[in-house]
């Protein structure tokens, strides 16, 4: 399980990188950017998870509750998401903006026009 | 200190990021319904109200450190739950040197935009709160956080001028590799966390303690400390900078050149004592080989670079890019002499650096060009922003007695008593050759020397777009009516834009009259790099060794050898500057700039090149990290 887990936050993360450097299209990008970005909240709960753990919630608990998985991963995880939806907002907003004032989403283009 | 005193400083530390915080948010909220001249005066005297709390602060937390927590959630039994903020000399005074520069860069504000909506001001206000975050907090997911609230306001402040592509491509190179270096810290800090238990920069260092490192710490640093240097735009994770930098605004270039990039290396820094350091096997003087080796590498490429711009405000960029080398040589030495040094030169170069961007600030305004060659000879009749151009490229050489050459003494001595004298060559060096180029742009544009069309152009010049804002008429028709900065007329330039560059300069030169700035910066650095006394400080003596007495190693007198080799700076500074302009002395340009189009074309503006090398550069630096920490 663990290992499996790791090998996804890998796997994740690179093929992220990857699409990144190849990209032609800006869209395409920003979503290369938000799929490295799953790769650490992944990396994250990961972290945090117990087997057999229950949700870290702790009112009305049973008499032997047994092991919880860990409630600072999960918190710093939902951060992570904020901060994504941020930059991903972001960066759509300015692919927009290039659009219309290049007329296209090539990232390479872009730089032809800065010329 | 007594009791009265301590509950009143105590409030001064959250103050100090909950006022711009605060008022941001209610600046982005209620601005429509001010007067636009209320919005730009309350954005001001936030500004400098938060560089006055965090001056009390460096004030206050001179010789021991001031531990702040959240909540009251104190440590018990050596056990940390709370969040904290930890302030230092160092840290304060890095925050106050960005609250300074956010105060400069709106009162340039007044007069740049024709309207600078509440937006621009509440963008700039978070800046400040997130760098004063970082410089202080005393968590690592904290730091991770205010990292990342520095980064996405820098993104839109960069993107500010969305009607013009530059801009928009230097936000989206800035966004994307500085977004991917976020998610590097991310998950190194998850690593430590898996580690340790805690998300507390002293308790980990105390989990750490004695220990060797495995290959969980190897990557774990590797992440950390790849994603913080990016932010510092050390190379090879520079290439964003020069982008981001030549087509921002230039009020948001100050607080960007003076203390966005130096906050990387502050963590890198501040993560190593803190976390690191106390691992065993003694990493010290490898991982000083690494980080020397990195800072010379960056200073050399910038400062190459500098001199082959002619766009303006790329070759203040690629200066940038010089210093944050030096300052990462001065920091890497890791004794408190060279983080003392570096700090100074920071202060020092960073006042000076926000100086010249906003002189070519002014000149663009009045010429609506920021092209060295184009401007040939434009300078007439705006001869104090040249006198204020040129009295900061010799400010950037080291001209005494301003403060960044007591910083350059202190890095030089640091240098010496590490056993590396010929450190001091490579920094004159690389001091030389970038203040040169600003040198060379000012004697051009302020008095007509040298060739119209210089003759590097004819070589291929394909990453000098030169001149950004052409033709006012169209560029005016491109941006939105109400964000656009004024195209170039001819009329005085306005004095809320021609003084601050001067107060600037005049603050570098007050700090450097200023007796015993070099003791003050030693021992605020010794009292950043000793851990034991960090710990003791934050978690109490269960956490080990009790308050140890800081030592603060004597500084160096100021030395008449001191003095001259500054001077001597100075002057090969004008030499160069006047051979880099002689028409005789133009086969030699063309031959030297021939020499480095190889590293021209690397700087490719391409996204996806940039995100290339910043893998590359992670991969070297786990490599480098299991040398050093193994």
């Amino acid at each position: 399980m663990s290992v499996l887990a790791y090998g996804v936050v890998a796997w994740l993360f690179l093929i992220g990188l990857y699409g990144v450097v190849t990209s032609r299209n800006l869209i395409h990008m920003v979503v290369c950017v938000s799929v490295a970005q799953s790769a650490t909240d992944v990396l994250l709960l990961e972290i945090g998870y117990r087997a057999g753990g229950h949700a870290p919630v702790f009112v009305s608990l049973p008499a032997h509750p047994g092991p919880a998985v860990d409630a600072v991963t999960q918190a710093l995880a939902l951060t992570d998401v904020v901060v994504g939806a941020t930059v991903t907002a972001l960066l759509l907003a300015l692919a927009v903006q290039v659009h219309k004032r290049a007329g296209t989403l090539d990232p390479d283009a872009l730089r032809a026009t800065k010329e | 200190m007594t009791g009265v005193n301590f509950v009143s400083t105590s409030a001064v530390i959250p103050a100090s990021v909950v006022v711009p915080l605060g008022a941001a948010a209610l600046m982005a909220g209620f601005s429509r319904f001010l007067p636009r001249r209320a919005r730009d005066l309350i954005a001001i005297a936030v500004a400098v109200a938060t560089t006055t709390l965090t001056l009390i602060l460096m004030a206050a937390s001179a010789g021991h450190p001031m531990i702040y927590w959240f909540s009251g959630w104190r440590p018990a039994a050596g056990m940390v739950i709370g969040i904290d903020y930890a302030v230092g000399p160092l840290g304060a005074g890095m925050a106050s040197l960005a609250g300074l520069l956010a105060s400069a860069a709106l009162v340039y504000c007044l007069r740049y935009f024709d309207s600078a909506r509440g937006r621009h001001h509440a963008l700039v206000l978070i800046f400040l709160a997130a760098s004063v975050d970082f410089c202080l907090t005393g968590d690592l997911f904290n730091l991770f956080v205010a990292f990342e609230l520095v980064a996405v306001t820098a993104f839109a402040l960069t993107a500010y001028n969305a009607g013009h592509p530059a801009p928009l491509q230097g936000a989206i190179n800035f966004a994307v590799t500085n977004s991917l270096g976020g998610m590097c810290v991310l998950m190194g800090v998850g690593f430590l966390y898996a580690r340790t238990g805690s998300l507390n920069l002293a308790q980990i260092g105390q989990a750490l303690a004695g220990h060797h490192a495995d290959g969980l710490i190897v990557v774990a640093f590797a992440l950390l400390a790849g994603g913080f240097l990016v932010k510092a735009a050390v190379v090879p994770f520079h290439f964003w900078l020069p982008d981001a930098y030549g087509s921002a605004p230039i009020p948001v270039c100050v607080l960007f050149a003076g203390v966005m990039s130096e906050l990387g290396l502050f963590a890198v820094i501040r993560v190593w004592d803190t976390v690191f350091s106390g691992l065993a096997g003694d990493p010290g003087p490898r991982m000083r080989a690494v980080l020397l080796g990195l800072g010379i590498l960056t200073a050399l490429v910038g400062a190459v670079m500098a001199l082959a711009q002619i766009h303006l405000k790329r070759m203040l960029a690629f200066v940038t890019v010089s210093h944050l080398g030096i300052y990462l040589i001065g920091a890497g030495l890791l004794t408190p002499l060279g983080l003392a040094g570096a700090s100074l030169l920071v202060i020092g170069d960073g006042l000076a650096k926000s100086a010249l961007f906003l002189g070519v600030g002014v000149v663009q305004h009045q010429r609506a060009s920021v092209s060295e060659t184009k401007l040939r000879g434009a300078g007439r009749g705006l001869a104090v922003t040249g006198v204020t151009v040129a009295l900061g490229a010799l400010v950037l050489a080291d001209l005494p007695p301003f403060v960044s050459a007591a910083g350059h003494g202190l890095l030089v001595d640091a240098a010496d008593r590490a056993g590396l004298p010929w450190m001091e060559i490579v920094i004159a060096l690389c001091v030389v050759t970038s203040s040169a180029a600003v040198l060379r742009a000012a004697g051009r544009i302020w008095l007509g020397w040298g060739a119209s069309e210089s003759p590097e152009r004819d070589s291929g010049t394909e990453d000098d777009p030169g001149d950004e804002s052409n033709p006012a008429g169209t560029e005016a028709a491109a941006r939105g009516p109400g964000e656009r900065e004024r195209p170039g007329r001819r009329k005085r330039a306005p004095l809320t834009m021609v003084l601050p560059p001067l107060a600037l300069l005049a603050i570098g030169l007050g700090l450097g009259l200023t007796s015993g700035i070099e003791e003050h910066a030693v021992s605020a650095a010794a009292a950043f790099s000793d851990r034991a006394a960090y710990v003791a400080a934050v978690i109490g003596p269960h956490g080990g060794s009790a308050a140890a007495r800081i030592s603060v190693p004597a500084s160096p007198p100021v030395s008449v050898g001191g003095v001259l080799t500054d001077l001597g700076q100075v002057l090969a500074v004008l030499c160069v500057a006047a051979i880099a302009l002689d028409r005789r002395a133009a086969r030699l340009r063309r031959v030297l700039s021939a020499g480095i189009g190889w590293l021209r074309r690397l700087h490719s503006g391409l996204v996806g090149d940039q995100v290339t090398w910043l893998a590359a550069g992670l991969a070297v630096l786990a490599a480098l990290g299991l040398v050093a920490l193994r």
